[in-house]
């Protein structure tokens, strides 16, 4: 008896997800992305207003003045969605864990000068504060922010600052011999050392800000892009050689971390400037409002780093379509 | 004219790459088969890194072509920035 075996391609009667061939206008396989992203929002039939907010819907395109004809244009370029995100961050942690065992193995960290260590202590211990709060405005914005590709990436970016608290208090941890005495003096500088209540007012102030997308341009257009280079890539620079090598080790996966999220950041303002002039010039409003009120904060830090660094932060947002 | 072929695995990064080509080259015939991804070209065919990376979000090496590949037609000429698949006939 013989036997023939014929092969019969079974040929998939959709390629991808229905609400994403509608939105794109074609059947093909769909990336983890686009299938992460897209439709993940309610936008219709809400049945009850929220308590905590009766003027609006519970996800609600007028809780900005930004208007956008599509709020899932607001895409991340990273494409992170759960998988690739947590795989990305994995692997610049266990660069990082590296860069410390380096540092531990050669006993660099010892051979910083106790004005280094004094340098970085009152400069870098106070952030983990600031990053606490930059957690919590990204976490607003991912709770009202509108549209799945915007929430997702801004949970995201949550989750990156409440990292760079934990990291921030790793390099404090490492350089005091694991002193946690020297968290609480950050603390207490923090809440009543007169060089960062200028700051400490600005990101209090934007805790009670309305309008979610003014409140993304303020936490991360504009602190971040200030703080993270006035802190980790400034402040390294003005130490000993052996204090600049391994601040700068330490330091890094913040450093690389942001440069990853700045595409996201530009990507997000230079869409809502191209869509239309109106949101152009809101845009530039909220930059230039947010820049000095920044600028004025962190001056008794250090005035020329933070003046230098405002000219990069002014030409960032100007490539991104801001009129300033 | 020789008809240069590339057949990548069905995957997510496999995707992407067939994307960028279908971005960066005219006229490419895609036929999806079970579990991979055939693309067809007259003459040849040009995989750019940076229309890739731009795909996946993230940078791309071109030797990570290697992973999605299961055939090839053609030569090839590899540099850091693309990846041409040709018939010099």
């Amino acid at each position: 008896m013989s036997m023939d075996i014929a092969s019969v391609e079974i040929k998939p009667k959709r390629q991808g997800y229905a609400h994403l061939a509608e939105k794109f206008g074609e059947d093909r396989p769909f990336s983890r992305y686009e299938e992460a992203v897209f439709g993940a929002q309610p936008s219709e039939h809400f049945h009850y207003r929220p308590q905590w907010d009766v003027e609006h819907e519970i996800f609600d395109v007028t809780r900005t003045k930004i208007v956008m004809k599509d709020w899932e244009d607001l895409v991340d370029p990273r494409k992170f969605h759960y998988m690739t995100y947590v795989s990305t961050r994995a692997k610049q942690n266990s660069t990082s864990v590296d860069n410390m065992a380096f540092l531990e193995k050669r006993m660099l960290l010892s051979k910083m000068s106790s004005e280094d260590i004094e340098t970085i202590k009152k400069y870098v211990t106070p952030l983990r504060h600031y990053f606490y709060g930059a957690n919590m405005n990204n976490l607003t914005l991912s709770a009202i922010g509108y549209g799945g590709p915007f929430g997702s990436a801004s949970q995201f970016q949550a989750e990156d600052e409440l990292g760079f608290a934990q990291h921030v208090t790793k390099i404090i941890l490492d350089i005091t011999n694991n002193d946690i005495s020297v968290l609480d003096d950050g603390k207490d500088a923090w809440l009543n050392c007169a060089d960062w209540q200028g700051l400490r007012k600005a990101v209090e102030d934007s805790f009670v800000v309305k309008d979610y997308m003014e409140l993304f341009m303020i936490q991360n257009a504009i602190f971040d892009a200030f703080i993270i280079p006035l802190m980790f890539k400034s402040l390294p620079e003005n130490l000993t050689p052996a204090g600049t090598l391994a601040m700068s080790m330490m330091s890094e996966f913040i450093v690389t971390v942001t440069e990853e999220t700045n595409r996201w950041i530009d990507s997000i303002v230079k869409v809502c400037a191209c869509e239309s002039p109106e949101n152009a010039a809101l845009l530039t409003t909220w930059a230039n409002k947010y820049i000095d009120i920044t600028v004025d904060a962190l001056s008794p830090l250090d005035k020329d780093a933070v003046s230098s660094i405002k000219e990069e932060v002014v030409a960032r947002l100007k490539k991104s379509g801001l009129n300033l | 004219m020789s008809i240069a072929l590339l057949v990548m695995q069905d995957t997510e990064d496999g995707r992407a790459i067939v994307r960028s080509i279908q971005k960066d080259n005219t006229d490419v015939k895609i036929t999806n088969k079970p579990a991979m991804i055939q693309v067809e070209r007259e003459k040849e065919i040009i995989i750019k890194a940076s229309t890739v990376a731009e795909e996946l979000g993230r940078d791309w090496d071109v030797e990570e072509m290697q992973i999605e590949l299961v055939s090839i037609g053609g030569q090839i000429d590899e540099t850091d920035d693309e990846i041409k698949v040709y018939w010099d006939n």
